[in-house]
């Protein structure tokens, strides 16, 4: 992580003096203090749900975590394909959100040029919005298999409209009187593509890379849980644990799988302070 | 430079007719400045002049080769700073680099900035904002400039340093602008200008023009003097006339 941030820090066209006085962790920390405090709460529940609530024959409902975990993680068994699953569905999940990324940010340029273009357009990433996308999954197994290429194409579908729909927003948003500044000096398209839409277009851009890589995550998932054949993803196992009854290892995968959404979703909104934070001001 | 609008009429899609046989010129050194109710198509006067709108009617003649604009919001690229702001009209007309570095640094210094030029927008003032989208109209050596009630939204002490600052700059040596510059306030009008024009309500038509006689560079008690109290007498009667009518 300290690889990903560190070149915002160190971009060095401006020697301002009123750069922050507490380093990017400690803010960090700071800032991930509710989300901490969340995640103890959610252990604090599942305990008294587990000793509390349930009687002791029934607890094997909602083993407490404790049990779950050391049960699932102790036995290399069951922890080995679990880590390798949840490696397979990452990658995955980040490929997915890179196609995705590119595309929804080359369609909204795309659109961006003309209100025709956009006109013509826009209409498609919306009917890929609505089409419900479980009805499509296995539909895009038979055509496309059940390994990774089929799983990123999940992803994208999934992650691609945020993307779409912000970055356009974005490029929208600069002022009227900027693009006057601009006209006035005669920018070409381009030149107000780069030196005005883009940039105006960035913290709407962070944002939808927030929205899309937690849904990309979720794509991975409905990829991994329908497409059962060949090495199964995180997914994959979370249907296995549940027709085998598996309980500590279920309650651990989905743990996993939720460590991992809040992780991406912090890395990017991470990122998205320190960049959008800094330069931007918001 | 001679800017000259000869009969012009702009009326939109939507109806709405914003100027009406509109007939004025601002000649080089001039500094004209239009006072009138709200809507009645300043905007739309200063757009036409600019070339960003072109007229139903009537022709506009712009005799200018540099011309820049101001308007009433800054305007300034918040993810850039002060100084590369100002860069943006070089970057866009294709100086080079250095130039257009050194350029950029002269014309904050012009307006006072000299020591903020690595400030981003959100880290300025109000005052200091529109004072980056002035260097940022004057770093092109402008030979009109336009100004859409550039201080229309300043507190009231921040306005009047203002206003000495921009009567200032058009007199000082080293620029060379005709304005043409909109405003609410008759007493910045006067202030300002070397002549003061009256719209009035929409349509927009021009009603009254009154010349003010004081030299340039004009010290800011000249605000309190009979001469002045006189001029700006004139200029709100020919106003209330008009918002009467
Ligand atoms: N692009 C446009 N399309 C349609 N009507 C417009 C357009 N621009 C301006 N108008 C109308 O033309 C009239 C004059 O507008 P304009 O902005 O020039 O007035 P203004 O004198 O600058 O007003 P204000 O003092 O409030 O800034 C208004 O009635 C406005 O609604
Ligand atoms: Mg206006």
């Amino acid at each position: 992580m300290t690889a990903l941030v560190e070149p915002t820090r160190t971009v060095p066209d401006d020697g301002s003096p009123t750069a922050p006085s507490r380093p990017w962790w400690r803010s960090a920390l700071a800032r991930s203090a509710p989300i901490a405090a969340a995640v103890a709460g959610i252990v604090v529940i599942w305990y008294a749900v587990s000793y509390l609530v349930l009687s002791p024959s029934q607890r094997f409902l909602l083993p407490p975590p404790h049990e779950a975990f050391g049960v699932a993680l102790g036995n290399p068994r069951i922890a080995g394909p679990m880590f390798e699953a949840l490696g397979r569905s990452a990658a995955v999940a980040l490929v997915g959100l890179v196609v995705a990324v590119v595309l929804g940010i080359a369609y909204a340029v795309v659109m961006s040029q003309s209100s025709w273009a956009e006109r013509i357009l826009y209409p498609y990433a919306v009917i890929l919005q609505t089409i419900p996308i479980l009805a499509l999954v296995p539909l895009i197994g038979i055509w496309l298999g059940y390994a990774f290429t089929a799983r990123v194409v999940v992803c994208v579908i999934i992650a691609l409209f945020p993307m779409i729909s912000n970055t356009l927003f974005g490029l929208q948003s600069a002022s009227r009187d900027a693009h006057d500044v601009l006209t006035l000096n005669r920018a070409t398209r381009w030149q107000r593509l780069v030196k005005l839409q883009l940039p105006a277009a960035v913290p709407a851009i962070f944002t939808g890379l927030r929205n899309a890589a937690g849904l990309s995550v979720i794509g991975v998932i409905v990829a991994d849980f329908y497409f059962q054949q060949g090495d199964p993803g995180i997914g994959g196992l979370l249907r296995l644990y549940t027709t085998k009854l598996q309980m500590e290892a279920l309650f651990t995968a989905i743990t996993l799988t939720a460590l991992f959404g809040v992780l991406v979703f912090s890395a990017f909104a991470l990122a998205d302070r320190l960049v959008v934070g800094r330069r931007y001001g918001r | 430079m001679t800017l000259i609008f000869d009969a012009v009429t702009k009326r939109f899609a939507t109806g709405t007719t914003a100027l009406d046989d509109v007939s004025l010129d601002v000649g080089p050194r001039e500094f004209v400045s239009v006072v009138g109710p709200s809507g009645c198509g300043k905007s739309t006067l200063l757009r036409l002049a600019s070339g960003l709108d072109v007229a139903s009617s009537g022709t506009v003649r712009v005799d200018a080769e540099r011309l820049s604009y101001v308007f009433q919001d800054p305007a300034l690229l918040e993810w850039r700073s002060a100084a590369r702001n100002v860069e943006l009209v070089g970057e866009l007309r294709g100086v080079e680099k250095q130039e257009r570095r050194l350029r950029a640094r002269a014309a904050l210094a012009l307006v006072g900035l000299e020591g903020f030029a690595q400030q981003h927008p959100r880290q300025l003032s109000g005052g200091m904002r529109m004072r980056v989208s002035l260097a940022r109209a004057l770093v092109s050596d402008p030979q009109l400039a336009l100004f859409d009630e550039p201080f229309g939204a300043l507190d009231e002490i921040t306005r009047l340093q203002m206003q000495s600052e921009l009567q200032r700059l058009f007199a000082a040596p080293d620029t060379h602008f005709a304005g043409l510059f909109i405003t609410h306030s008759v007493s910045e009008a006067v202030y300002l200008s070397t002549r003061v024009l009256v719209m009035s309500g929409r349509p927009g038509r021009i009603v009254d023009e009154i010349d003010v006689p004081f030299a340039h560079p004009r010290p800011p008690d000249l605000r309190h003097t009979a001469e002045f109290a006189e001029l700006t007498g004139r200029v709100s009667a020919a106003l209330a006339g008009e918002v009467a009518a």
